[in-house]
């Protein structure tokens, strides 16, 4: 029997991407959330403007947005008067926070569509420079995962690596049961409190130089779970226990919810191969 | 936890487990070979979901988190509470036929996925590798094949109250059906095959047998259920949006244990595949032509809440239920401040599966025990306590 399985095997084929060193993505996928402030109504300043919303005419995409990823505020100034409203640097878009809904793209398409899923592979710049930011792993790269309060659709995402389409093994990278051979830890949840000090233990006994991925918006800020009570549900990001170890560790935001294989393959790659910029 | 004989030993696995895998507790008392007695503590992951619920301000927000409690059965709780939210605002008979056709398709599409991942955990638990691949790689090709047109592999996104979130038309529903066709054929022939696999079949037969009356003492539900001889499937004892009109063979095994927990889960393939022809059938029959009718808008849900409040059939209540891949999903909502549901109340079959699953596999072999977890595949992110 071992035999039959092993020629129906073989007889299935290579069905594995051809990534990275081709882009053969079956048709893109979202990675991002593309704004066209040409299209956008506060750039035209067409409507009415009003007064109560700062001058600006129109904030439905801010308003739908359920995790304050939007912020239309922060890119167009209030303008002296009714017209055209000036713009400030920074974007529209908190890259981290988004969790792909689509509410505001349903929203806008109704309006002015100047808000678009975009289908590039567009990785975030690991928003906190550790010590090493090279090649630091010289071979195979050891994954050790750990879930502080996810849905489970993460979780699901890194299993799907390892099936014959991602096929992660042919690239070198493992998913280790053992922190003390893992070189990355692959965080996923909201960071409950019951987690709060397993995930400290965990990372005590992962040998550095090492790397931090915090995947999914849930271990970023909380993501859709993020509320105003004082248990946990907070994320990563903005944790004081974290601050010192934004400084000594090498620090990777993976957001979206949950981010799509291809990204998470293309950080752990960047990470095997040192090709942080 | 007492021990019972000379040898007995307690050790915990958890709450970080190897490889991929929900945090969670175990405590075992074992002999070496033999699992006497387990203990399972979840709680690492309370997320206090019921609290986060009631601090969303909109009814939108409140489905993006209740898709998100429990990842892979996504579309199943979010059917669930829009149907719960639908009785409450008395808009539970206004629904237009087609509408509830597409959702009797994704809930049927979220279905054959979860179970053919399933499958592959089953079978990579019995170290029968390739298939467990090739299972996998069809799973995949349903994720992808949901991103392509619905813009979520989770089918996220796409429910609403009285409506549809997604520009869908008739031909993309023939394309998604095609390609679901094939898939579940090439899987179907993986099964035959596997099927013939005695290594495979003899280390799920008699593991982690459980009989109806346990079943029935544990109010065990969905998949596990069905496997110990108790046919519950509210599909068909208590039909909801179309189902009534389907003529649902039962999918009912008797030895209670893996082997008939993996037969379910492919019988219930064949059904859902059934189901999705059908509802197909109906979707041409009905002269459905496009999701657009059926988009729904702030502007547009605002307005029809309001006219029903005006109306005055909204009711203080509202009751909705799915039947889900590992079993029903309830809802229950209460208090409606104009804005969002104050209280939410989400019951997932796991909570009393878990109870079966710790009763289930006393007395088994220690190296059954990933077959048996396997097969009850029960979520420890939906049990939020």
């Amino acid at each position: 029997m071992a035999f039959f399985w092993t020629y129906n095997g073989l007889k299935f084929g290579i069905k594995s991407v051809k990534f990275p060193k081709e882009n053969d993505f079956y048709d893109g996928f979202i990675s991002s959330i593309n704004f066209d402030e040409n299209k956008c109504l506060n750039s035209k300043g067409l409507a009415n403007l009003s007064e109560k919303n700062g001058d600006l005419t129109c904030i439905e995409c801010e308003s739908v947005c359920p995790t304050g990823a939007i912020s239309l505020h922060d890119i167009y100034s209030n303008s002296s008067g009714k017209g055209k409203a000036s713009r400030k640097s920074g974007g529209a878009l908190d890259t981290n926070r988004c969790i792909f809904c689509g509410l505001c793209v349903d929203t806008c398409s109704d309006i002015a569509s100047a808000i678009n899923y975009g289908k590039d592979l567009n990785l975030y710049t690991p928003p906190f420079p550790g010590n090493d930011r090279g090649k630091i792993f010289k071979r195979s790269l050891f994954v050790k995962h750990i879930d502080t309060g996810s849905c489970g659709a993460c979780e699901s995402e890194i299993n799907a690596l390892s099936n014959p389409y991602y096929n992660i093994h042919r690239l070198g990278i493992f998913i280790t049961p053992s922190p003390r051979f893992a070189d990355v830890l692959l965080v996923t949840g909201t960071y409950t409190k019951e987690m709060s000090d397993i995930f400290f233990n965990v990372l005590e006994n992962i040998p550095r130089p090492r790397y931090i991925v915090l995947m999914g918006s849930c271990s970023l800020f909380g993501g859709i779970f993020k509320n105003g009570l004082k248990d946990g549900n907070d994320g990563l990001l903005f944790n004081d226990k974290m601050k010192k170890l934004f400084k000594e560790d090498n620090v990777v935001a993976l957001p979206h919810c949950p981010p799509n294989p291809f990204e998470i393959l293309n950080v752990l790659l960047l990470i095997k191969k040192g090709d942080f910029k | 936890m007492q021990k019972r004989f000379l040898g007995d030993y307690e050790f915990i696995w958890g709450p970080v487990r190897k490889g991929v895998s929900e945090s969670i507790l175990y405590e075992f008392l074992s002999s070496g070979e033999e699992l006497h007695d387990l203990n399972i503590t979840f709680g690492y992951k309370k997320r206090n979901t019921k609290s986060v619920l009631a601090e969303k301000s909109n009814l939108y927000e409140q489905i993006q988190t209740v898709e998100r409690i429990s990842g892979l059965h996504a579309f199943s709780a979010s059917l669930s509470y829009c149907l719960s939210a639908e009785d409450l605002l008395g808009l539970k008979g206004k629904i237009h036929e087609n509408l509830q056709l597409l959702r009797m398709f994704f809930a049927e599409a979220e279905r054959l996925r979860n179970h053919i991942e399933n499958l592959s955990e089953i079978t990579e638990a019995t170290y029968i590798q390739v298939p467990s691949a090739l299972y996998g790689y069809y799973a995949e090709m349903l994720k992808q094949l949901f991103l392509k047109f619905l813009n979520s592999r989770y089918l996220m996104g796409i429910n609403t109250i009285s409506g549809f979130m997604k520009k869908l038309s008739l031909d993309d529903v023939k394309f998604i059906l095609g390609s679901i066709k094939s898939i579940v054929c090439d899987v179907k022939e993986i099964i035959r095959k596997n099927i013939e696999t005695k290594s495979h079949i003899d280390r799920l037969k008699t593991t982690g047998k459980i009989d109806m009356k346990a079943a029935k003492q544990f109010c065990s539900k969905g998949v596990v259920a069905k496997s110990a001889g108790i046919d519950i499937d509210l599909r068909k004892t208590k039909p909801y949006l179309l189902y009534g009109g389907i003529k649902l063979k039962n999918v009912e095994l008797h030895d209670g244990d893996g082997f008939s927990r993996y037969m379910v889960r492919i019988e219930e393939i064949t059904q859902s595949l059934c189901i999705l022809e059908y509802c197909m059938e109906m979707l041409k029959k009905n002269k459905f032509d496009n999701t657009s009718n059926y988009l729904m808008n702030r502007r547009d849900l605002d307005k029809i809440i309001m006219d029903s409040m005006k109306k005055g059939n909204t009711r203080k209540h509202g009751f909705g239920y799915v039947e889900s891949s590992e079993g029903p999903i309830f809802c229950y909502v209460k208090d409606f401040d104009g804005h969002i549901f104050k209280k939410i109340n989400l019951r997932y079959p796991f909570e009393s599966n878990y109870k079966l699953f710790t009763h289930g596999v006393k007395n088994t072999m220690m190296m059954d025990f990933n077959i048996n977890e396997a097969t009850y595949n029960f979520s420890v992110a939906a049990v939020d306590k």
